[in-house]
């Protein structure tokens, strides 16, 4: 039970934003931080300034996942959801200085070129390595209902074409399959792993789901729900941050 | 008793890992599967015959140890209520009855599962959300602290126990434990690599629990003095009759009397799953203190023999009349004797006689009257102290197993409610579990079936 009660007197007004108004962020440790530096930059830092500036220009869900230590080379080390009003008002931040520090506040725990940000769009009949994609058109607030995640690394055995072969048509399947319940998706596959999280209206009707799949195509580093994770909100209060995050998905509460 | 089911019956080895497993799918065969699947681990990894290290004689030979045998490698798989009827907050799990503690009442339909296509079983009986007194307590007392002293409302209340509630469950629970860890982390990691990865089930979480060495929690008292031992040994049958279903199984209440749960059902078990953190600081210092029915207060060790109401070192029962230790009676029975604020006496009843509650409250005349002795249960916990790796810092506590074939009247919850935490039952509130003296935490907790041991795969029962 780690829940405050500012969290729980949040009462909820669902605020859905298009599929195509999120970045889908798939992070690189910098090499020079340690992996116990980063985790607690994350924590410390990142995670809940993240929450406390972007909240401002228009953030509305923000559902980051730090990936285990031990996962294979050439996955990521964290990966996150960042959901804006639209992807205007995620392109507006560029304009405030505030925004720009955030922006450059990357550079100090992720590596660049490695990690990759963009919008999704539609899947269609092709599939393009680091392009993230969604399956569904429809508004969706990813701060409530049920969401879950899975990150997996390309099988030895498979090339980068076999992998992303038999993901797109599971992906297509899951287009084409869609219930009401399971009303967001978002997937992005690499040359060396795969993302995807859904979001279903319900735990219970996830289990209808098929993502325990996933792990025919691809070795499995994670599979989780994603848990609510209450952060400070204000930018002066003073406020240690996350610890023990590794190998968890955070649904970070915030006000909006 | 000749025939032990390990896991339940005998004490826990000195490695216990508590793995809380979901199953993010309703399909049946792949279900199947799966508990096929940790069924070849279990195979593989406790065949009687495997060996790990050897010991030395005393004529310098070695003999090789039986991992089983010896080692008391061990898996126990239990099913939640979410395994039958989904996370709470479900449509399956909406307009659930609560079976009352006391007195016995109500009307109960069986349920039928909504997952994996058991259209043919029922849930079992007993088998309900977890309905602890003093969790709400200990979570309002929480936000109190975290809002600047100011109260919860209601919903917000309730909000933060249902997170409470569905954040302990799981559709699975594994109990794996050895006297290596070494061989539970063996077994685990098999079913990791083998079932839970390839099938894409969830680990929702991992508890490690050691046992000290010495016997005792970490509150300094021995755990597990009065455990229904004498009875196993001398009176498998009264014994059993407390703790495994049996045939045919208890009726359901307002049901005719042909209305049962299945008979295959027949020779599992109820396990309650608690995780208390313990507040040594506060319990060990000079400072703690506890007050008796007639007002008087006791201080430091004094008032700690009066929660527990035995003698730390040698674990005996104190008087309440004489403040002598007591000798050992059959079943412990002597314990009845302690002070009536101890946790030892309120967790075992007291006299043994048809007992007429003043609780709930009944017309002058009236009375709902149980026999203390018919409420058993089979405890099985085993302490943790997890270490902050960065602080140094250690959280101690319990992990509180306990098997039963009634949870709610018969075993933990009637315990916990009608006794433990009842101030009107022997007219004190816990000494231990006293929500006021903050020393106990509940941080979690969820019950799950144990099925009869398997003949084909853990759960068989469900599905064949």
């Amino acid at each position: 039970m780690a829940r405050s009660p500012r969290q729980s007197q949040a009462k909820p007004i669902a605020k859905p934003v298009p599929p195509d108004a999120v970045r889908v962020w798939r992070g690189f440790r910098l090499g020079t931080l340690t992996p116990a530096d980063f985790l607690q930059d994350l924590g410390t830092i990142f995670i809940p300034v993240t929450a406390q500036l972007q909240r401002l220009y228009g953030l509305t869900a923000y559902l980051p996942t730090v990936l285990p230590s031990s996962k294979p080379e050439g996955v990521p080390d964290e990966i996150a959801l960042v959901f804006y009003q639209t992807q205007q008002a995620y392109n507006d931040t560029s304009n405030i200085v505030a925004g720009r520090a955030y922006s450059l506040l990357h550079k100090t725990v992720f590596a660049f070129p490695a990690s990759l940000s963009g919008f999704p769009v539609v899947l269609g009949s092709a599939l393009a390595l680091d392009q993230p994609y969604y399956l569904f058109a429809g508004e969706v607030d990813w701060r409530g209902g049920f969401t879950q995640v899975f990150v997996g690394g390309r099988p030895a055995n498979t090339t980068v074409q076999q992998f992303s072969g038999k993901l797109q048509r599971f992906f297509q399947r899951e287009q084409k399959l869609q219930t009401r319940s399971l009303d967001g998706a978002i997937f992005c596959v690499s040359a060396n792993y795969v993302v995807y999280w859904e979001h279903w209206t319900s735990e219970a009707a996830s289990l209808h789901g098929h993502i325990s799949e996933l792990p025919k195509y691809s070795t499995r580093v994670l599979l989780q729900p994603y848990a609510a994770q209450l952060v400070e909100s204000s930018l002066t209060a003073h406020y240690p941050g996350l610890s023990g995050i590794e190998s968890k998905s955070f649904n970070i509460i915030f006000p909006r | 008793m000749s025939n032990i089911r390990p896991g339940v019956d005998d004490n826990p080895a000195d490695y216990l890992y508590l793995v809380k497993v979901n199953v993010p799918f309703d399909d049946r065969n792949k279900m199947i599967r799966v508990l096929k699947a940790i069924q070849a681990v279990q195979s593989e990894k406790m065949d009687p015959a495997r060996i790990f290290s050897s010991h030395r004689l005393p004529d310098g030979g070695l003999k090789p140890r039986l991992v089983v045998a010896d080692l008391h490698l061990n898996l126990l798989v239990g099913f939640g209520l979410r395994f039958f009827l989904g996370p709470l907050g479900s449509p399956g799990r909406a307009d659930e009855q609560p079976v009352p503690n006391f007195p016995p009442g109500g009307s109960f339909i069986p349920r039928t599962p909504i997952r994996f296509g058991m259209k043919d079983r029922v849930v079992p009986l007993y088998l309900r959300t977890m309905n602890a007194s003093g969790d709400q307590g200990w979570i309002a007392s929480q936000l109190t602290a975290r809002n600047s002293g100011q109260a919860p409302a209601p919903d917000d209340l309730n909000t933060a126990y249902q997170a409470f509630l569905a954040q302990g469950e799981a559709d699975l629970l594994l109990q794996i434990e050895c006297e290596f860890e070494f061989l539970v982390l063996d077994l685990l990691d098999a079913i990791r690599a083998l079932v839970i990865d390839p099938e894409g089930l969830q680990i929702a979480s991992i508890q490690r629990g050691v046992t000290r060495g010495d016997g005792k929690a970490h509150i300094g008292f021995f755990d597990g003095t009065s455990n229904m031992q004498q009875m196993m040994r001398e009176d498998p049958l009264t014994y059993r009759s407390k703790i495994y279903l049996p045939t045919p199984s208890a009726a359901y209440p307002g049901q005719p009397i042909e209305v049962r749960d299945d008979p295959r059902y027949d020779g599992g078990t109820y396990l309650v799953y608690r995780k208390y953190h313990e507040n040594l600081e506060k319990w060990f210092s000079d400072d703690f203190q506890i007050t008796d029915f007639y007002g008087k207060t006791y201080q430091g060790e004094e008032a700690r023999r009066h929660a527990i109401g035995r003698n730390p070192h040698t674990g005996q029962a104190i008087s309440r009349a004489s403040h002598r230790q007591l000798n050992d009676e059959p079943d412990h029975t002597e314990i009845n004797l302690s002070y009536n604020e101890a946790h030892a006496l309120k967790a075992r009843g007291g006299q043994t006689a048809p007992f007429m509650g003043p609780f709930p409250p009944v017309p002058v005349g009236h009375g709902n009257a149980f026999n203390t002795q018919d409420i058993r249960l089979r405890r099985r916990g085993v302490a943790f102290s997890e270490l902050n790796l960065q602080t140094g810092k250690v959280d101690y506590g319990l992990h509180f197993i306990a098997f039963q074939n009634n949870i709610q009247q018969t075993g933990f919850e009637f315990v916990n409610n009608i006794w433990l935490i009842n101030p009107d039952f022997r007219r004190s509130t816990d000494g231990l579990m006293n929500p006021v003296g903050e020393i106990i935490t509940p941080l979690e907790g969820a019950y799950y079936f144990v099925p009869p041991e398997q003949h084909s795969y853990p759960g068989d029962v469900f599905f064949e």
